[in-house]
């Protein structure tokens, strides 16, 4: 019995730590390219949940195509955002970025907010409601999507990475933006590419996770500061630590909410984060 | 404000005698909106000196107005007379600013902005959930007014009115820029400037570096619990939205867009975010949109702030941040 409400914990932690490994990964790539910890991902999360969502109830379409198209969508406005807002401030002190970011992240709320109001919609899924059964774990199939897709779009994430001629752009320029232009690589677009793969990524985690918790214009804030804490526990610019570091924090909180206490739930992994760098105040793997 | 004599100067001069009768000149309404100006100028103030002149963006600091705010309310509730709770208001805060600052300053940049973010996150979940001392989301409400002063004869200042609250918050405000006035013009206040401008040659002329930021943010703290206990006695209720991440932000913006590294800046700055949406009759919610464009505007065509490129001319507008001349 009691194993059985460990697994079940974990495979929870599981599903939602997929959710904090894409959006980690997301804010990873673009710290790893502009230095600028980009508060406002989380909107793009939360966009691409209401994209999917008016797609899904206005149009018609089924989910998958809705997400796909989101994830599109959400690519052209990361785009966007990088040439109007990040672009400017690339070259100033780091605190600029970090503010520019934050105003973005109010600015895009609110927007929402004023469209659409604060009710929280449930997008429909036709997975919503079957459950599948596991060695005494049950696990809605929308879950288990979340956990699969999430790993699938990981690994193409990693193929674009390690495999792919642009891949190796984006890891020199996230080595050492002046050499790599020196080397005639193209760093603006390299920065468009990273915002649009890290935005469409976003859009596919708020996609998924739509049917289970809601879509609603505040839902960018938690997982944004969950992925904050995520990639400064495992190196800002890492991408094994976003991966590694979303999965692990899924659990931990998971098994915490079960164990210790589900109010304060959110608080664990901040109090982690505090507990953390007070240690090592570059995080676990920093090279500060 | 480096060596200028802004006390002797008529401008100065002429702006008080305006502050000291608006309160006769205004209606009622705009008097409260005056009062909450103030108390939001020594907040804005407050996280001023933490931003501007450690550098570093702190997303915790409604953290410690609601703290001096709760703390000056439940004080009050124990019977403590407001002008006890007051000051006890500042230095719980302070406390908390020492404890709080203490693990964070040894952050910088974006760790230090995720960490106090994350401090701030905590004492809002902390404040929405402990019921049994805060009252959780429902708020503290009856709050008591501060006790009347006696005057000679029989005659007493009372505070039910926004008109002598406002002279209250006024005097604050102006304590508050007196002190750092002083602070900044110190050896500390150099201290401040050095560790900003270049940590690492400060710490080689000898200037621990932690211990002067640490030393900022508490007094930022302090401040900012002194401010939270004027704002409850004069709204007479306080809830733990009032001192959420958007507080924060808000009062970073007043600091942003008024320029962090001057002392009327934080002041401009609190007047401009909190008059522009009143005049406009704009809802909350399109204030915080246009905040959030107005901080992204700001922060590349003028890092400075208004009153920070006001004093340093416009040639130079694009260049320099929040932290750094």
């Amino acid at each position: 019995m009691e194993a059985a409400i460990f697994l079940q914990q974990v495979a929870n932690g599981l599903v939602i730590g997929s959710i904090y490994a894409m959006v980690a990964l997301g804010l990873t790539l673009i710290f790893g390219i502009l230095h600028i910890g980009n508060f406002a991902h989380g909107q793009l999360y939360m966009l691409g949940a209401f994209a999917t969502y008016w797609l899904v109830t206005l149009l018609g379409w089924n989910i998958w195509s809705s997400m796909f198209a989101a994830m599109g969508l959400m690519a052209l406005l990361g785009m966007l955002l990088e040439r109007v807002v990040f672009r400017p401030v690339h070259s100033a002190p780091h605190i600029n970025g970090l503010i520019v970011a934050l105003g973005l992240f109010i600015a895009l709320e609110n927007i929402a907010f004023i469209l659409w109001g604060g009710d929280e919609r449930t997008l429909p899924s036709p997975y919503a409601t079957s459950m599948i059964r596991l060695l005494s774990i049950s696990l809605t199939v929308q879950r288990l999507l979340v956990f699969a897709v999430s790993i699938l779009l990981i690994f193409l994430l990693y193929l674009l990475i390690q495999k792919t001629k642009m891949g190796k752009a984006i890891r020199a320029v996230a080595q050492d933006p002046e050499v790599a232009q020196l080397m005639g690589i193209p760093i603006h677009r390299i920065s468009s590419t990273v915002f649009a793969v890290s935005s469409a990524l976003a859009a596919a985690a708020g996609a998924m996770v739509g049917p289970i918790f809601c879509v609603f214009p505040s839902m960018g804030l938690v997982p944004i500061l969950k992925a904050f804490v995520v990639i400064v526990l495992g190196g800002m610019g890492s991408i094994p630590g976003a991966i590694f570091g979303g999965f692990i924090l899924g659990v931990a909180e998971s098994l915490g909410a079960g164990y210790l206490s589900s109010e304060y739930k959110d608080a664990f992994a901040f109090a982690a984060l505090i507990m953390v760098l007070m240690v090592k105040p570059s995080g676990l793997f920093g090279k500060e | 404000m480096k060596g200028e004599s802004l006390k002797t100067s008529r401008v100065f001069w002429a702006i008080l005698i305006l502050l000291v009768l608006l309160p006769f000149l205004l209606p009622k309404a705009y008097l409260h909106l005056a009062v909450i100006i103030g108390i939001h100028a020594i907040l804005a103030l407050s996280l001023g000196l933490v931003v501007g002149f450690v550098g570093q963006l702190s997303l915790c600091h409604a953290g410690f107005y609601g703290i001096g705010a709760y703390t000056s309310a439940l004080l009050t509730f124990a019977h403590w007379p407001f002008w006890l709770a007051l000051p006890a208001a500042g230095v719980i805060s302070g406390i908390f600013g020492l404890l709080i600052g203490l693990p964070s300053l040894k952050t910088r940049g974006t760790y230090f902005a995720i960490t106090t973010l994350s401090f701030g996150v905590i004492m809002s979940i902390a404040l929405n959930n402990w019921i049994s001392l805060t009252n959780g989301p429902d708020g503290l409400s009856g709050l008591a007014l501060p006790g009347p002063i006696p005057l000679w004869g029989r005659t007493s200042i009372s505070f039910n009115s926004p008109r002598n609250y406002y002279f209250l918050v006024g005097l604050f405000l102006f304590f508050t820029i007196f002190v750092f006035r002083r602070l900044l013009n110190s050896r500390v206040g150099r201290a401040f400037s050095g560790v900003r401008d270049n940590e690492v040659l400060a710490e080689c002329l000898g200037i621990r570096a932690l211990r002067y930021k640490l030393t900022a943010f508490i007094i930022g703290a302090i401040f900012a619990g002194l401010a939270g206990s004027l704002y409850a006695h004069y709204l007479r209720y306080i809830c733990p939205r009032d001192f959420s991440f958007a507080e924060s932000f808000d009062l970073l913006v007043m600091v942003v867009v008024g320029g962090a590294q001057t002392i009327l800046g934080p002041i401009v700055g609190a007047l401009f975010i909190l008059a522009l949406p009143k005049f406009f009759g704009f809802e909350p919610v399109y204030g915080r949109v246009a905040f959030g464009i107005i901080l992204i505007i700001v922060m590349i065509y003028m890092p400075r702030g208004i009153v920070g490129t006001l004093q340093r001319g416009f040639r130079s507008s694009r260049g320099g941040t929040v932290g750094h001349p």
